[in-house]
């Protein structure tokens, strides 16, 4: 009898733990394919709560660094409005009047990051934009220093962007000097990635500067990326070029995403052709 | 009193403390370790899963695998108590202390509790997706890390009597 007990005793326990794992798996295989951010809307929502207090605190302590970046967004703003001054100067006024009657390519939404994860394998973003404010499965995320992401998942008010820092994610990236492109995925450590595929006979430096090369709908072209740091022979046949990126992601606060206004138009030519 | 303490500084570690991708700093295997031993493996288990659960629900972490290192820990508490203490003196003690059974007692029994938490942990993070160099050298280097910070909190806080 007292053996009976022992047994139940000991069955029990298995079962409560293999109980207790399994949740804690399911949880997991769910949490990881987060990107169905609607599945676990409702547990985001108490952790967007948390996260929002915690990032308030890290706003704070980063203050100075956030203001710096500002005043050096500022200056390049600057630089860039005397350039077109200077191109203003140069051009008949019919020109000038052709040309600013045309919409941009892009339109940009600002947003604020309420929550940013950089130490995983599949890092991810919590923007304070959503589909109220005409953000949608997609678009792009960028900053003025580089690109941060694409959106994966999208509730009333806010958006949950697989960020660049994910092994799996890739953006078509080219070498300034020559516009030879490859794809540009992160390395998994720090800010660094690689740019992939480069035929074997391009020249390339290091210290050449690597930016999005605009052949894909999500980003646009010339978006500064990073720094060519290491030129590598891939069996004879390629070059795997080493990027520091410019993009720091610890200090991302503000970001745009990115809505290209011909986005729809280029994919349904796509997809009639498939 | 002292385990909300513990929770409260792990979340904080979760939150502010970046320690690169090699380095998981995690406070969970000691908060296991101070839950009194009196509680049976049903309740310590429990306990154990609401904890960690707690964990990844208000800091930085997937759903989960906090959950499933803590009952993991939790499992082996009892048994690894009996092998590294003695059975006899380990229920008799409330929870193992540094001072009630010596320095290299209780490094043993808290060096299997870290690295079985540790493993469960990084596997469940990384394996599918990492290099077994990449995993084993974050289980290393986040075994020294946790152990330092483990010893030193049991030094300061745990070896007293609450």
């Amino acid at each position: 009898m007292r053996r009976n007990s022992r047994l139940i005793k000991i069955f029990l326990s298995i079962a409560l733990f293999l109980l207790l794992e399994g949740i804690s798996v399911i949880l997991i295989t769910n949490n990881s394919i987060i990107q169905k951010y609607r599945i676990m809307g409702f547990t985001r929502s108490v952790q967007s709560f948390f996260w929002k207090q915690g990032e308030s605190v890290r706003y704070f302590l980063n203050y100075k660094k956030e203001n710096r970046l500002l005043e050096a967004e500022n200056r390049l703003l600057k630089e860039r409005i005397s350039i077109l001054k200077k191109y203003l100067e140069d051009v008949s006024a019919e020109e000038a009047i052709a040309h600013a009657s045309g919409t941009g390519d892009y339109t940009f939404i600002p947003a604020t990051i309420i929550k940013n994860s950089i130490n995983k394998q599949h890092n991810y973003i919590i923007l304070n934009v959503g589909s109220n404010n005409g953000v949608e499965e997609g678009m792009g995320v960028i900053t003025s220093w580089g690109i941060v992401g694409i959106v994966d998942a999208v509730s009333p008010r806010f958006s949950y962007v697989s960020s660049f820092l994910n092994t799996s994610q890739s953006v078509s990236a080219k070498i300034v000097s020559n516009d030879v492109f490859g794809p540009m995925v992160w390395t998994g450590v720090g800010n660094r990635a690689v740019v992939r595929e480069i035929p074997i006979h391009t020249e390339v430096y290091i210290g050449d500067t690597i930016s999005t090369s605009g052949y894909s709908a999500i980003f646009p072209p010339d978006i500064p990326l990073g720094i060519v740091t290491s030129v590598d022979e891939v069996n004879g046949v390629a070059l795997e070029l080493g990027v520091e990126m410019f993009q720091n992601f610890r200090a991302l606060r503000l970001v745009d995403v990115v809505i290209n206004n011909y986005g729809k138009e280029i994919n349904m030519i796509e997809n009639e052709m498939e | 009193m002292l385990i909300a303490v513990m929770i409260i500084i792990q979340i904080i570690i979760c939150d502010y403390i970046y320690t690169g991708p090699y380095i998981h700093l995690t406070l969970l295997p000691l908060i296991i370790l101070s839950i009194s031993a009196e509680h049976s493996y049903p309740r310590l288990a429990l306990i154990s899963f609401a904890v960690g659960f707690l964990i990844d629900l208000v800091s930085d972490g997937i759903l989960g695998l906090n959950s499933a290192a803590a009952v993991m820990t939790a499992t082996f508490v009892r048994p690894i108590s009996y092998i590294t203490i003695n059975r006899e003196r380990s229920d008799k003690l409330e929870r193992p202390t540094l001072s009630d059974v010596g320095f290299f007692r209780y490094f043993r029994y808290s060096t299997y509790l870290t690295l079985i938490f540790l493993i469960t942990y990084i596997l469940l993070d990384c394996a599918g997706f990492r290099p077994a160099s990449f995993i084993l050298m974050r289980i290393a280097l986040s075994y020294v890390a946790n152990i330092i910070m483990i010893l030193f909190v049991s030094v300061t806080l745990l070896n007293k009597r609450y």
